[in-house]
């Protein structure tokens, strides 16, 4: 194992978004019910519940040292209390394959899905919901701290606050479906409640909630191998005022600050960053008309990591993980492009004093990307949806390139 | 009487036998010599099941929850390896409908390439792969949509079939469509019937199943009435039987029945009447079955109109439980009998702590049923519940079938003595030579 003072050129996958079949998910039933917002159901994924050494050695293969994945809560708890030795031992075997292929694991406790028991007692909202993260999270350290490099305790749990600085933080179709859905789901689990924070209005207890949640799990962590580097990771677009009405101060306010403010006690800062969001008086701006789309329609603009990476740094004082960055790209060569220029605006950012400790793509595999199911290909390997064969992308060469390059 | 795992609402155990290698050319010729297990008493976390609901609501009639069982989901080439290494010829699983069907009419191709690599396996080891394609467990969509009281469960059931199939008959040995599909029946003959406060308990158990799934019913064969479950059962297995044979016509189908040893009482003894009613309605769909699957514990002494205790002065084991390993000879005459075709004992065994009782079990058993293969009963093979220790729906964890001990915080596997002797027996071909 290298130490890990080296830095960190990594892939990144979520459970639910390859594993397949993470049928006691909360976000499994989410794309069950009859008035679901999903495009599609997640189904069996990438099948990485059977093909995770496969994964493991092609990101092997590229020359990376690092891998992220998450583990499930969802299985290691299946029912309140009721932890689960098959899965750990699971998640035992990941990360040891990592080790065995020199890839440092980088592991996710809470790719945000939850166990469906959980979202039934009111998700975050729940006041027992910090113990009940907490017990998960010490339970996973008893198991993998010997293995595991970096812990990231959330992804992305800044998600939901990313609209509250505006009046309509969604257009209400959008959130009266989501509201639908979660109904629905509360209805076929007889519960009188099904929160999933992700699909929330990020409400103040339940942030409250989760944030206690973090610091739980770090002490549990730190607890059990106090070597062990544990933070969040924080979805950091490059957030661009527009005009001098613009509504940045209150979206920084919003979508960043409490989480900086827990981030200050962690070992690091994880920046999870795709592009810009450009923020006028009362709305984020549509991007400009000449702008380049990618597949998902936002704006090809790679440059955006360059800032994120200083903003966090500067707002933290911690070193910087960049647990994630990547591109939809229906056409590879963009993505090919994409790498190439996020990693010199890396690159800058590091000359410029910024200190970083890896960089993470987003993904190693087409994936399920949630409400879009699998039509945002994000990955340097293409899945076949019918036998799970990975395919690399000319893509998967650059970034390899481009890593060997740096090392 | 309390309520045990052989009861009324006991959901019970399982197993069969299949032929030799190649997959299709000896099949016929080999006795074949098994151990067997079922997916969610072994697997563990088989979430989307209907009986893991059913453990895991307030109340449960069930003493603890499945929860990991012997991890077989990530052990089962260890589980292969060790029939393989006792000597068997066979060994005999079941495919989880709710993993491959986790929400209706959305199969899941991963959990197919799953038990197909399973099957796939065992022809690598030389063992016959004898597949449960129900044992048990059903979706809990399945089971919210009204189970096998719905109007297509046997469409559904057959559309299952189908996909399992296709994906991996042509490695299987043996198919079984149901795994005692026949227990529940039984129940109204148990000795004494099921106390009030238990059927009490399991009714309130089910209705918590329903409202957990959103749902005003939860029909789940072993914890209901059975009565209005049998027909949708018995045009499944038909249905399923044809979706089979669709796929590969020359493999042997049958179902497994729990069949005693039943032995008249006095000179009312209601014991046809029993057999009408528990075997009745299942004969009477296997007119055209390879064979008849049978899966027996001990003896049942019938009385005019319930089973009665047995005799006072019948043989006992130290702990007051009936001793009769030799009722298995007499189940397969009677199968052969009653319905012509060739019998596979699919489970046999016993539920001891001490092992030496198991491997005293064990040789009588097997003799039992070389007396009636002489006599000219056709035996398919003969496969012993169980492989593994494991978990014994109601009764949890605390029975032990198994002749490979598991711990229960490791998994690590320990043949016991009594897996030796039935492998020496396996190799030896019978008990004569051994």
């Amino acid at each position: 194992m290298r130490d890990r003072a080296a830095f960190l050129w990594g892939v990144a996958t979520a459970g639910h978004q390859v594993e397949g079949n993470n049928l006691n998910a909360d976000i499994w039933l989410l794309e069950q019910v009859r008035n679901t917002r999903f495009a599609e159901a997640s189904g069996d994924a990438c099948d990485n519940l059977h093909r995770w050494h496969e994964d493991i050695a092609i990101a092997a293969d590229l020359g990376l040292n690092c891998f992220r994945f998450s583990i499930e809560w969802s299985r290691i708890e299946p029912a309140p209390g009721e932890f689960s030795e098959a899965w750990l031992d699971h998640y035992a075997r990941v990360a040891a394959a990592c080790r065995d292929a020199e890839l440092a694991p980088v592991v996710t406790l809470s790719h945000f899905t939850s166990p469906r028991w959980f979202a039934c007692r009111g998700g975050w909202n729940d006041p027992e919901a910090p113990t009940r993260f907490a017990a998960f999270a010490e339970r996973a350290a008893r198991r993998l701290a010997p293995l595991v490099s970096h812990v990231v305790t959330f992804n992305e749990p800044n998600l939901p606050l990313m609209g509250r600085w505006t009046a309509t933080p969604l257009a209400d179709a959008t959130r009266a479906g989501l509201d639908s859905m979660l109904a629905e789901a509360a209805r076929e689990s007889g519960s009188d409640r099904f929160a999933v924070w992700v699909y929330s209005r990020g409400e103040d207890d339940a942030l409250a909630h989760l944030l206690a949640g973090h610091r739980s799990a770090r002490q549990a962590w730190k607890a059990e191998r106090p070597s062990v580097q544990v933070g969040m990771s924080l979805a950091l677009p490059d957030a661009q005022a527009v005009g001098s009405a613009s509504g940045l101060a209150a979206y920084r306010q919003f979508a960043e600050a409490p989480f900086f403010a827990a981030a200050r006690e962690d070992d690091f800062i994880g920046v999870q960053t795709y592009g810009r969001i450009r923020l006028g008086a009362t709305a984020v701006l549509p991007p400009p008309e000449d702008a380049e789309r990618t597949e998902s329609g936002e704006e090809y603009y790679p440059q955006a990591l360059g800032a994120a990476i200083t903003h966090a740094h500067a707002e933290t004082g911690r070193p910087v993980l960049v647990t994630e960055n990547g591109i939809a790209a229906a056409e590879d060569s963009q993505r090919a492009r994409y790498i190439s220029a996020a990693l010199a605006s890396l690159d800058a950012a590091r000359k410029s004093g910024v200190p970083v400790l890896g960089y993470i793509h987003w993904s190693l595999l087409d994936n399920f990307e949630w409400r879009r199911g699998y039509a945002q290909h994000f990955g340097l390997f293409a899945v076949d949806r019918g036998d799970f064969s990975r395919t690399a992308k000319p893509s998967a060469q650059v970034y390899a390139h481009e890593v060997r390059r740096r090392r | 009487m309390t309520v045990d795992r052989r009861g009324v609402l006991g959901l019970g155990i399982a197993a069969s036998a299949a032929a030799a290698l190649p997959p299709r050319a000896a099949a016929a010729s080999r006795f074949l010599w098994g151990a067997a297990t079922a997916g969610h008493q072994v697997e563990g976390n088989n979430v989307s099941a209907d009986i893991w609901l059913l453990e895991q609501v307030q109340p449960s009639v069930f003493a603890e929850p499945s929860g990991d069982a012997c991890d077989s989901l990530h052990r089962w080439r260890e589980d292969i390896a060790i029939v393989k290494a006792l000597g068997l010829n066979c060994y005999r699983f079941s495919v989880e409908w709710p993993r491959i069907e986790p929400a209706r009419g959305q199969f899941s191709q991963a959990f197919l390439d799953h038990y197909k690599a399973m099957v796939d396996h065992c022809r690598d080891q030389g063992l016959a792969p004898v597949v449960t394609f129900n044992h048990f467990t059903t979706p809990r969509w399945f089971a919210a949509t009204g189970g096998w009281e719905q109007r297509d469960a046997a469409d559904l059931f057959a559309r299952y079939c189908d996909k399992v199939a296709r994906a991996m008959a042509g490695g299987i040995s043996h198919a079984l469509t149901f795994n005692e599909p026949n227990l529940a029946l039984g129940g109204r003959w148990a000795v004494s019937p099921p106390p009030a406060e238990f059927e009490a308990k399991m009714a309130a158990c089910v209705a918590a199943a329903a409202k957990a799934s959103g749902s005003d019913r939860f029909s789940v064969l072993n914890a209901g009435d059975p009565t209005p479950m049998i027909p949708g059962i018995t045009a499944a297995h038909v249905a399923a039987r044809a979706a089979i044979k669709a796929a590969r016509g020359d493999l042997p189908v049958g179902l497994s029945l729990a069949i005693p040893d039943n032995v008249p009482v006095g000179p009312d003894s209601g014991i046809e009447r029993k057999r009408a009613e528990i075997y009745g309605p299942f004969f009477e769909v296997m007119d055209r079955d390879d064979f008849v699957g049978v899966q027996t514990y001990g003896r049942a002494f019938v009385g005019r109109d319930r089973d009665v205790p047995a005799p006072a002065d019948s043989p006992k084991r130290a702990d007051g439980k009936e001793w009769y390993p030799a009722a298995i000879g007499n189940v397969v005459r009677y199968a052969h009998a009653a319905t012509g075709k060739p019998v596979m004992v699919t489970e046999n065994g016993i539920d001891a702590s001490d092992d030496t009782l198991r491997a005293r079990f064990i040789p009588e058993a097997v003799a039992s049923i070389e007396r009636a293969r002489a006599d000219g009963v056709p035996v398919l093979g003969y496969i012993h519940w169980s492989l593994l220790d494991n978990f014994e729906w109601l009764s949890g964890y605390g029975p032990q079938f198994g002749i490979v001990a598991v711990d229960r915080a490791s998994f690590k596997r320990t043949p016991k003595p009594s897996a030796r002797l039935l492998g020496s027996i396996a190799r030896a071909g019978g008990t004569r030579m051994r």
